[in-house]
Parts: structure tokens; sequence; C-alpha cells
């Protein structure tokens, strides 16, 4: 009796709040890689590219016409070879230096940033916005089908970056089999069938366009549960549960620095709209359900994907 | 081991262990406040009778409550801390709790030999807190506050386990500690009870409550 009143004790003096364990979230400005800089509103000027070292160094690219197709070159006579910013994590302004690597040829205020774009103020103090630059496409899908309420039907997210009209997927998840419900990398035949807009209704499918960096956090948290697979390591024995959380946390994945997704979080009490309706297996599917419907507008549907991305078989080719 | 031993049932069987092993356990490496590096079961389960509870360094809410009655336990236990019964904290937010800001909070609350803080990576840190104090319900596995107020008690050799609130009275957490050790013989047992029912005889059963 007295273990029931000390666990009961202990479980009233629960402090209430919190926000969820995994890892900290860190939304910091990291300036390596290609930016493209286009001229304030109203300036003849062209475009221009950088591409900035992790060394400090920053070399300059020059776009070169060659037989219908364009190509980004390094330029030869370069007006500085240096940059310095004065916070690299949330910059405030930034200084382009010689090639001496004293003098400094100009500093720039930087008015905003985040992780794919920033701006700099020019000399009569209009924004110049820089873009991230990235050959590659990236996109995040979810995928389900309602399956039966007893154990469920496949139920996953699938990473796919394209390049010259060919992808690369890597897909995670839930998804039945005659022996047990598995959690784990989803089977290549079996993505397949969910790389298309969904023809029957109990199919899901959402797939949203994203930034190389939003892309990176949804890989990071695929292949920690990729590694939690190989090396025997789930979270819960039920994988219901491990599928569930994998989900969201990509999903929060996206929306670390900003909302990329409209999502609900799952709050696994009573009045939670899906934990309270549902069956547990089927938990990821009207989890997927929901964020379908809460991101119509971004869905990137399969005539849009095609002319966004050349990649004629959606994936299916790889 | 003779014929007449194996004949007789009289020889002494080397008791088997079953314990849940590296595999449940995991042996990611951990660091301790000292900086040393650790294996998480080889070097701090294996063999022993453990006390362990999740915290963080900067934590308002019930870890400095957690602290205090853990040193008051630590000083129940006396010498039996570091010796059969071990104490670890590990801290739930690795990216602020290095070995160094382990050793200044132990440092702080002047903790005594047989109590290591361990800090490592957050993926083996989750698994291990998964493993110790899971609910199998997400809404409160992933809320950290949730499980700076328990302590998880193991001993690995018979894999016995219990758990207690950090806010518990200090001999309930004493006890709750005991609760892992081997069941002792039965005739100790049952002197135990005879004792304790003599007590009551003398006492009546209020007195003899009011004073266990």
């Amino acid at each position: 009796m007295k273990a029931v009143v000390c666990f009961l004790i202990g479980s009233l003096a629960f402090v209430a709040g919190g926000s969820a364990a995994f890892a900290a979230q860190t939304c910091d400005f990291d300036i390596t890689g290609t930016w493209e800089s286009s001229p304030a509103a109203g300036q003849e000027a062209s475009q221009a590219r950088y591409r900035f070292e992790p060394n400090g160094t920053v070399i300059s690219l020059m776009k070169v016409s060659t037989g219908g197709s364009v190509e980004w070159r390094e330029r030869t006579d370069p007006a500085f070879f240096l940059y310095r910013l004065d916070k690299p994590k949330a910059p405030t302004s930034i200084e382009l230096i010689d090639q001496d690597g004293v003098t400094s040829r100009t500093t720039m205020k930087i008015s905003r940033f985040d992780q794919d774009s920033f701006a700099t103020l020019d000399a009569n103090n209009e924004p110049m916005p820089w873009v991230r630059v990235d050959p590659k496409r990236h996109f995040v899908m979810f995928a389900g089908r309602a399956g039966s309420v007893q154990s469920g039907g496949p139920s996953f997210a699938m990473l796919m970056s394209t390049e010259n009209g060919r992808s690369q997927v890597d897909a995670f998840g839930f998804y039945p089999t005659e022996e047990a419900p598995i959690v784990g990398t989803i089977p290549s035949e079996l993505r397949r069938k969910f790389l298309n807009d969904p023809r029957v209704v109990e199919d899901v499918m959402l797939r949203v366009e994203v930034t190389g960096t939003e892309f990176a956090r949804a890989q990071t948290v695929m292949r920690n549960w990729q590694r939690r697979e190989n090396e025997g390591r789930m979270l819960y024995d039920v994988p219901y549960l491990n599928n569930i959380v994998f989900l969201e946390e990509l999903t929060k994945s996206l929306n670390q620095c900003g909302e990329k997704l409209h999502a609900k979080k799952l709050t696994w009490s009573i009045n939670d709209p899906i934990i309270s309706k549902r069956n547990l297996p089927q938990v990821s599917y009207y989890y997927i359900k929901e964020l379908r419907q809460l991101n119509a507008p971004q869905h990137v549907a399969d005539k849009e994907f095609r002319q966004r991305t050349d990649v004629r078989c959606a994936g299916s080719c790889s | 081991m003779d014929r007449r031993q194996v004949l007789t049932g009289s020889a002494v069987r080397t008791p088997r262990s079953v314990s849940k092993g590296p595999d449940y356990y995991t042996n990611a490496v951990l660091r301790t406040h000292d900086n040393k590096e650790v294996r998480f079961y080889d070097d701090l389960i294996k063999d022993k009778q453990v006390v362990i509870n999740f915290m963080y360094t900067q934590c308002e809410g019930a870890c400095p409550l957690t602290t205090a009655n853990l040193l008051k336990v630590q000083k129940a236990l006396g010498d039996r801390v570091g010796r059969d019964i071990f104490m670890y904290s590990i801290t739930l937010k690795p990216w602020q709790d290095d070995p160094a800001a382990l050793a200044e909070y132990v440092k702080m609350h002047n903790v005594g030999p047989g109590w290591t803080f361990l800090t490592g990576d957050q993926f083996d840190l989750d698994t291990i807190r998964f493993r110790m104090f899971r609910w199998d319900h997400p809404g409160l596995d992933f809320n950290i506050e949730q499980h700076t107020g328990m302590i998880r008690v193991i001993n690995d050799p018979i894999d016995r386990w219990s758990m207690c609130p950090t806010n518990a009275k200090i001999d309930m957490m004493v006890k709750a500690i005991s609760w892992v050790e081997p069941t002792k013989p039965f005739k100790v047992r049952q002197e135990a009870n005879l004792a304790r029912q003599a007590l009551i005889d003398a006492q009546g059963t209020l007195a003899y409550n009011a004073t266990t």
C-alpha cells in the first residue's frame, strides 16, 4: 500500500509543462555555401553569386552562357577574397576584405537573416536580398493507407532530393507484414506505390517542397530512427508508438525555425481528436491525413512536381 | 563437483544471472562528472545495485528538491554507497551539461563519493531514459520534466527493479532501494515477523505503526 501511495505522491508532484526532450533546438545562421545576391529594386546590376567557405574565404562566381546552357564559373579577378561576420551565428554585419587580407573593401549591415536567406543594406539603405543557391530540390512526403483498425496500414515519411531530372528517396515508418508490424526502412516496392497522388480514398499523401536546411534537419531525424532500427534501440516496444513519435519529430524538425507545416500537436489526452477517437494502429494514418488537410495549399501535386523537377517518374525510377 | 554432490543435489550452483544485459541497457559511452569515459552497462550497471535518476543542472522545478533528498538518502545509506549501492544522476540536457557543468553541480551540492553524475550523446541518453522510465505514453515520455522526480532502483544480477518519487520521505526512499535486494532466507524473515508481532502484542497496532 505504501508503495502505491509513494508512487501516487510522485505522480502528483510532477511539474507540468516543458518541451519535448529531443535535442537542443538552434536556428543559428550559417553562411557557408553558395548565395545569390539580387540588386536592390530599381538598380541596374546583374545577379551575382558568391561561395562562402568555412575558412573565411569568399569566391566570386560569374555567369557564363555556353551553347544554350548557363554555368557559374569562378572569377579570375575577384574584388575581395575574405569575409568576416561580426557574429557568425547571428550576424549584424559582413565585412569583405581585399586579397591582402587586411584592407577592408566594404562593410554591409545585415538587416535580417534566416537559414536560407539574408538581406544586406546598400549605400542608400536599400535592402539587397541574398538567397542560398542549392542545385538540388528537396521534398518531404508523408504517405499512408487506412488499413484495418486492428493492424493499420503503411504510414511513413519519405525524403526526396531531385537534381537534373533524377531523384533519390529515403523512406522510413510503419508497414504491416504477415508476421509482425514493423517500423523501419520502407521497402522500395512499397514506397513506390505512394510516390504519386493517391487514386483511392483510403490513401493519403502530402508532398511539400522544403529548403536544403529544412531537408537536412528532417534527414537528421530520419537517420536517428534508422540508427535505432539498425541497433535495436527503438524507444518503444509498440511499433505504432515509435512511428507516430517519428512522424511528429519529423514535422517538428521542419518547424524548428518557423512554421513550415501547419500541424496540431498530439496531446495523448482524452480531448485529443485523433488519440481519443482512433485505434493506435491507425493513429499515424490519421495524423498524416490531418497534416494533408491542414497543408493542402502547400501540397505539390504530381503535375506540379514534374514541372518543378523534371522528374518524369516521380522517384519511382530511382 | 564430485559424483556424490551430483547425485544428492548438494552441488554448489552458481546462480544464473537474469540480468537484461547490455542489449537492453546499452553499452553507450557516457562521461562522468570527473570527465572519465564509462560504458553504461559494463561499468555502471553490471552486477551492481544502482539508484538512477535524471536531472539537469539548471533545472528549477523538481530537481533541487530531488538532489536535496538524494543527499539525505546517500547519508542514510552510509558507507553502502560506493560499496554495494551506486547512485547515478544522468543529465536530460547534455547540450548544457558537460562534465565540467556536472562537476560544478557536484561541488555546489557537496555530493559525496559513490554518486556519479553522467552526460553523453543525446541519442544514447534518450535510449537509456526510455529503457528506465518509459510510461508507454508519448505525452508523458517526451515531457522531460516528468522524469526529474523519480528514482529507478535496479539490482542487476537478479533483475529486480523498483521506483520511488524523490519527494517521498527519506526512510521510504531507503526502503524502496532495499526492495530490490535479494529475498532473505525464510528463517530470517520468520524471525523478523515474530519480532514485529511481539512488538504489536506489547504496544498495540497503532503504537507499532507509529514507530515504523
